[in-house]
């Protein structure tokens, strides 16, 4: 018995949980901008003899405005669902049956993520479109494998993230499906109950 | 044995309803907010007072209960069935979307929990709570009243029962045994209770008793209740005879064994179960009478 189908819900949540995931992405691409700097010493000068300006795809101010909302709206929102599930009460008992330490996870994390589109140009509308769609892509992977627990900012904030496996104690009402658990705990023992606040259905925070 | 679950110690609070599925039933969890959690501990505590108002008798099928009593059986015992499952289950699924769908939802549920890992775990019909989904609610906002035209749920004063780790605390046995399936349980016993009762009465014949009580939900809950209550020991082949000449059920003697005549099998086990009796108040008029309900005295 039990649910056969995963239901996830809080679809938006997560898409801006995911964008929280990727912020460190926009914080590379504020430094680094739009704009391409004249390359060869003999290019640099013009007829007049002044230096030429930098030719920007997206003026930089307007560009490191967008970059910052995209580091700090969804951050801010996954610190409010997280308010917002302890005000509410909203938890549960997280039970242990097995608990894997993903931070090999977060190893994956970079080279799919922050790497690959560090070094992708932004300086022709025709990569730029091509980085945004590749972004798209790997958001919508990210949401829809419900990878949205990967944020650098609970690393910063020394949390660690395991895969907790529900206990199999042979009743059949006992879910079976695995949740994240963030927490700042070193090691999950088997057997533990960890009263936890719900950020997705299948991710959870441990104060 | 009274509930001992302290109500004010409680960390966590769970909602969540049961549900008809293909494969049977199935019970999800459905996150709430503080308000809904506080309702569902407020109606726990409403129960207990309520159960206290009542002298505990003990859980039998066969028993004809009041609208609200205070009965017990074993979470461990042979009658709590699917709720022994749900007060045990850990990390129920989540569906939030569990009440989009409110025809096949049965029953609704809280499980209170505390920081050492007991439990209590609430249950309700879903009769009001599916019943209001159509109504249309009037409210008080400021000093006018309002209508609410969202899909509206609501929850009840009380529970039918409360499961703790040793108990399930019956206020409505009617909930009880719709919740637990106790039909659906004593028929599938009736093999075992059968058996269970030739070791205790040798010398009676249950041939015709079993094929009657695997096809009669009542001869099933009442050949159940003798097994469970031990009705069934020490009773004197004499004495049984005379007990069911004197109550009107009617039994023949073959190769040395009691065995009830055909249309008799339900009175026959009414004796046994000590439900069938009869009176003589008037001269010269015999009553007999079979007791829906019966306490010891």
């Amino acid at each position: 018995m039990g649910t056969k189908q995963k239901h996830e819900g809080l679809s938006l949540a997560r898409l801006i949980m995911v964008l929280g995931s990727i912020s460190p992405l926009f914080i590379l691409w504020a430094i680094r901008g739009t704009c391409q700097v004249p390359t060869a010493p003999c290019q640099a000068m013009n007829a007049t003899g002044q230096m030429p300006k930098e030719s920007c795809l997206v003026p930089n101010l307007y560009f490191v405005i967008v970059c910052c909302a995209f580091i700090v709206l969804p951050n801010a929102f996954l610190l409010l669902r997280r308010w917002t599930a302890h005000k509410h009460r909203d938890a549960r008992e997280i039970v242990v049956g097995k608990a894997e330490d993903h931070r090999d996870h977060l190893l994956v994390y970079l080279f799919a993520m922050l790497l690959p589109f560090y070094a992708s140009n932004l300086t022709n509308w025709r990569e730029f479109s091509a980085t945004a769609v590749a972004v798209c892509f790997i958001v919508f992977l990210f949401w829809s494998c419900s990878l949205h627990y990967m944020n650098l900012l609970f690393a910063i904030m020394g949390y660690r993230i395991f895969t907790i496996y529900p206990p199999d104690d042979g009743n059949p009402l006992s879910g079976r499906e695995s949740v994240v658990l963030i927490t700042r705990r070193a090691t999950v023992f088997s057997g533990e109950r960890i009263p936890s606040y719900r950020l997705s259905n299948t991710v959870f925070w441990e104060d | 044995m009274p509930i001992t679950f302290d109500l004010a110690a409680v960390n966590l609070i769970e909602f969540g309803v049961g549900r008809e599925a293909a494969n049977g039933v199935e019970f999800v969890a459905i996150p709430t907010d503080d308000d809904i959690q506080s309702a569902l501990q407020d109606m726990a505590s409403q129960t207990v007072e309520a159960l206290s108002k009542h002298n505990e008798v003990a859980f039998a099928p066969s028993e004809k209960y009041d609208s609200v009593e205070n009965v017990v059986t074993a979470t461990n015992g042979e009658y709590a069935g699917v709720l022994a499952d749900l007060h045990r289950a850990e990390m129920l699924p989540m569906l939030a979307t569990a009440l989009n769908d409110p025809e096949p939802i049965f029953c609704y549920f809280a499980r209170l929990s505390r920081a050492d890992g007991t439990r209590l775990t609430c249950v309700r019909r879903a009769t009001q709570f599916k019943g209001i989904l159509k109504s249309r609610l009037i409210q008080v906002i400021t000093d006018a009243l309002k209508i609410v035209e969202e899909r509206t749920f609501k929850l009840d004063n009380d529970y039918d029962l409360l499961i703790d780790d040793d108990n399930i605390h019956i206020l409505r046995a009617s909930g009880f045994v719709v919740l637990s399936g106790i039909e659906a349980v004593v028929l599938a016993a009736v093999p075992q209770n059968i058996a269970r009762l030739q070791a205790n009465l040798p010398f009676v014949d249950f041939t015709l008793i079993s094929n009657y009580a695997a096809s009669h939900s009542r001869a099933a809950k009442v050949l159940a209740s003798i097994c469970s209550e031990g009705e069934a020991k020490d009773v004197s082949k004499e004495r049984l005879i005379a007990a069911c000449q004197e109550c009107g059920a009617e039994v023949q003697i073959v190769v040395d064994q009691v065995r009830p005549q055909v249309g008799h099998e339900l009175n026959f086990l009414y004796v046994l179960d000590r439900r069938l009796f009869r009176v003589q108040l008037v001269e010269g008029k015999i009553e007999r009478y079979q007791a829906g309900s019966r306490r010891p005295v």
